[in-house]
């Protein structure tokens, strides 16, 4: 899904459009648009949290409680991508500005991913994948089972992305965008619940 | 602010339904009473779990100095109160803490002056705190100033602020959730990524020397 959005991005971005008149016909002019083009700063910039945490694993940097700090963090980066995700309508809506809803699908597939490794993390980092204590965590904890619900939400969005699921499952997919809002009601709950 | 926190001069005050109420100087408490090492088991309320080696005497030699009365059959903890070095607002300052007087003057019931062989930094409870191994750690009251021997159980602070999740006894138990979250399993502070999870045992795994005075009680009623 990833190298879809990339593709997407390198063959119909929008300031890409500049590209076919650039201001000065020179070879690295060219690449300095292609490097700075919105979708991939924003491709680049979306990973930025996780190299962040990746850098705060390798130095010890994630307080008493390394593991728990670590999903916490997860799970907030993909609140926040889900934020962002359901601004961009109001926004295009209060600016008139249309260049946005591709940014919509590429936010919200950046939910799904940090909302993938916050699962993966309690899965395996937390819980080494021993299931006897996984299900029995899962089934007292009714934080948790808001935050599965968020993320069942957010998964069936993601698997309906691609254009092709689209086209299969016809036009009514195009409106399930709606849907990331019970997805942010039920994480954000989930965090609440379990602080 | 933790590192805020003036802790000298400091004293405790012992008062209450006891013959002989007192108020000590840290330096008159800590000549009288001899610091011994108590490596025990820290079970928080939220899932985590350390071993500390803790420096410090069992309550009961102190309560023994002021002599309880018959009626004493609680004991209410009070932490120090300072409002300028404090910015937590959820909850009521000062903190307050209870047991009932058997669990009080149960020999693994002690007064922490120290870990790791050093005095005990504020953040953990400087200069003098409760340790309760096989209940959760909230009940551990930190920067003591006030011991009250009540014949009433005393309202205390995380019970009085959400009574339906945070018990009077909070004895350490796998098979009584807290309302949000399982309390099945605990992440051992210091273990790595991808080691499992502790099984959390009843009463902090202290059953053997604990167990005998709750035997007729409901833990789940009395949580």
């Amino acid at each position: 899904m990833l190298f879809d959005i990339i593709r997407e991005t390198l063959n119909k971005s929008y300031l890409g459009a500049s590209l076919k008149t650039p201001l000065l016909n020179v070879g690295w002019v060219l690449l300095f648009q292609k490097c700075f083009k919105l979708k991939n700063l924003c491709i680049t910039v979306s990973l930025i949290p996780l190299c962040w945490i990746a850098i705060d694993i390798a130095f010890d940097n994630l307080g008493a409680n390394p593991i728990q700090a670590l999903h916490i963090r997860l799970g907030d980066w993909s609140l926040r991508f889900l934020c962002v995700t359901l601004a961009i309508t109001p926004i295009q809506k209060i600016t008139k500005w249309s260049g946005m809803a591709n940014y919509r699908q590429l936010f919200g597939l950046y939910a799904f991913f940090y909302a993938s490794l916050h699962v993966l993390s309690y899965l395996y980092i937390d819980h080494a994948l021993a299931w006897s204590i996984i299900v029995t965590d899962v089934v007292e904890s009714s934080y948790i089972w808001f935050g599965l619900f968020a993320y069942i939400i957010i998964l069936l969005l993601a698997i309906t992305s691609p254009k092709s699921a689209k086209n299969i499952a016809g036009q009514g997919m195009e409106k399930a965008s709606p849907f990331y809002l019970p997805s942010i009601y039920c994480g954000d709950y989930s965090l609440f619940l379990a602080t | 602010m933790a590192h805020k926190l003036n802790i000298n001069p400091w004293s405790v005050e012992i008062i209450g339904e006891v013959e002989n109420p007192l108020t000590l100087q840290m330096e008159d408490l800590l000549k009288q009473q001899a610091p011994q090492e108590f490596v025990y088991r820290l079970r928080c309320v939220e899932g985590w779990s350390m071993v500390v080696p803790w420096i410090g005497f069992p309550l009961a030699s102190l309560l023994k100095r002021v002599k309880p009365l018959s009626t004493a059959k609680f004991v209410k903890f009070t932490s120090v109160h300072q409002p300028e070095t404090m910015r937590n607002r959820m909850l009521e300052w000062p903190y307050v803490e209870g047991l009932r007087i058997d669990e009080a003057v149960h020999p693994l019931t002690i007064l922490a002056v120290g870990m790791y062989g050093e005095i005990l930094p504020n953040q953990n409870g400087a200069p003098i705190r409760l340790v309760v191994p096989w209940k959760y750690g909230f009940k551990s009251i930190k920067a003591i100033v006030k011991i009250e021997l009540l014949k009433n159980a005393p309202t205390t602070t995380w019970n009085k602020y959400a009574p339906k999740e945070y018990g009077f006894y909070a004895n350490v138990n796998p098979s009584v959730p807290h309302p949000r979250w399982s309390q099945f399993s605990e992440r051992q502070l210091g273990s790595r990524f991808f080691s499992p999870r502790r099984q959390t045992e009843l009463f902090n795994g202290y059953g053997d020397q604990v167990a005998s005075m709750y035997k007729d009680m409901d833990l789940v009623h009395f949580f």
